[in-house]
C-alpha cells in the first residue's frame, strides 16, 4: 500500500520536517510505501508527481496552514491532521490510515 | 555561518516556563524582550511545540530582529509543570527567525533542525556535553 502526503507548519522551518520524518518512519515500519512532500520556508521539497498521487491508496495532509495544490488530491481518500498529531503519535496515525484503506477498499 | 547566531546554554537552573522564556527573550533581543516573550507564549497557544520526550521546539518569525538565532537550552532539572499542556520539559531548541531572512540562512537553519530531529540525537542532547556535541 502506498501513502502520499504533505507536511506544512506555520513558519515552515521546523515542525514540517519533523512531521515528515515521523510519518515516513512510522509508515516504513508498518510496511507501507510512503512519500511526503514538504512545503517550507525554503520552498517545496520532495514534490509529489502525478504518478505518485495516482498510485497512492490514501493521502495524509499534516498541515497547520492552508496549502496550495490541494486540488491535486481530488478523488483520493484524504486524512487531514495538524502537524502535532504526526509528531506526537505517528504510529497511531499510520494505523488509522491503514484501517481506512482496508475499510473503504 | 553568516549572521545566524547559534548559542548553547547547558544545565540552566530555572524553575518555570516564564523564567526560561524571560531569559531567552533577553538573549534574543534586549530591546524587544517583552514582545518576544509574548511570541513564545503565543506559539504555545497555536499548537503543541513538543517534538520528543522532554523536548520542545518553540520558534517564531519576528520583524524587529536584526539576526536570526538558534538557541539550545538544557535545564539542570526538568520543569515538571511547564504549562497546562506540557510536563517534564528539559531541553529547548529555540529558533528566532528574522522576517525576510535570506534563503541561504533559512537553509542553514533547516539543516541544523534536520540534524537535531531524531530520537537518538535528542537522547544524546539530553545527556551529552552540549557544546561539544552541537552543530
Amino acid at each position: 500500500m502506498k501513502i502520499v502526503g504533505v507536511a506544512a507548519c506555520t513558519v515552515g522551518i521546523a515542525h514540517t520536517y519533523i512531521a515528515q520524518e515521523k510519518i515516513e518512519a512510522a509508515a516504513q515500519k508498518a510496511g507501507f510505501e510512503v512519500k511526503i512532500e514538504t512545503k517550507r520556508t525554503i520552498g517545496i521539497e520532495n514534490e509529489l508527481t502525478y504518478e505518485d498521487i495516482k498510485n497512492a491508496d490514501i493521502v495524509i495532509l499534516a498541515i497547520d496552514v492552508k496549502i496550495s495544490g490541494e486540488e491535486r488530491f481530488i478523488g483520493k481518500k484524504i486524512v487531514k491532521v495538524p502537524t502535532e498529531v504526526a509528531i506526537k503519535s505517528p504510529n497511531k496515525l499510520i494505523a488509522k490510515l491503514s484501517d481506512l484503506i482496508k475499510k473503504e477498499g | 555561518m553568516g549572521d545566524l547566531r547559534k548559542i548553547v546554554y547547558s544545565d540552566c537552573e530555572f524553575d518555570s516556563r516564564e523564567a526560561v522564556y524571560e531569559f531567552l527573550s533577553e538573549q534574543i533581543s534586549n530591546d524587544f524582550n517583552s514582545e518576544i516573550f509574548k511570541l513564545f507564549l503565543e506559539r504555545e497557544y497555536i499548537g503543541n511545540i513538543k517534538i520528543f520526550e522532554q523536548t520542545i521546539l518553540p520558534h517564531f518569525e519576528f520583524e524587529k530582529l536584526k539576526n536570526s538565532s538558534i538557541f539550545i537550552l538544557r535545564l539542570k532539572n526538568s520543569i515538571i509543570e511547564w504549562s497546562d499542556r506540557l510536563r517534564n520539559i528539559k531541553l529547548l531548541i529555540c529558533i528566532a527567525l528574522k522576517k525576510e531572512e535570506s534563503l541561504e540562512t533559512k537553509k542553514k537553519i533547516v539543516n541544523i533542525v534536520e540534524s537535531l530531529s531524531n530520537d537518538e540525537k535528542i537522547k544524546n542532547l539530553l545527556q551529552c556535553d552540549l557544546k561539544e556535541e552541537l552543530v
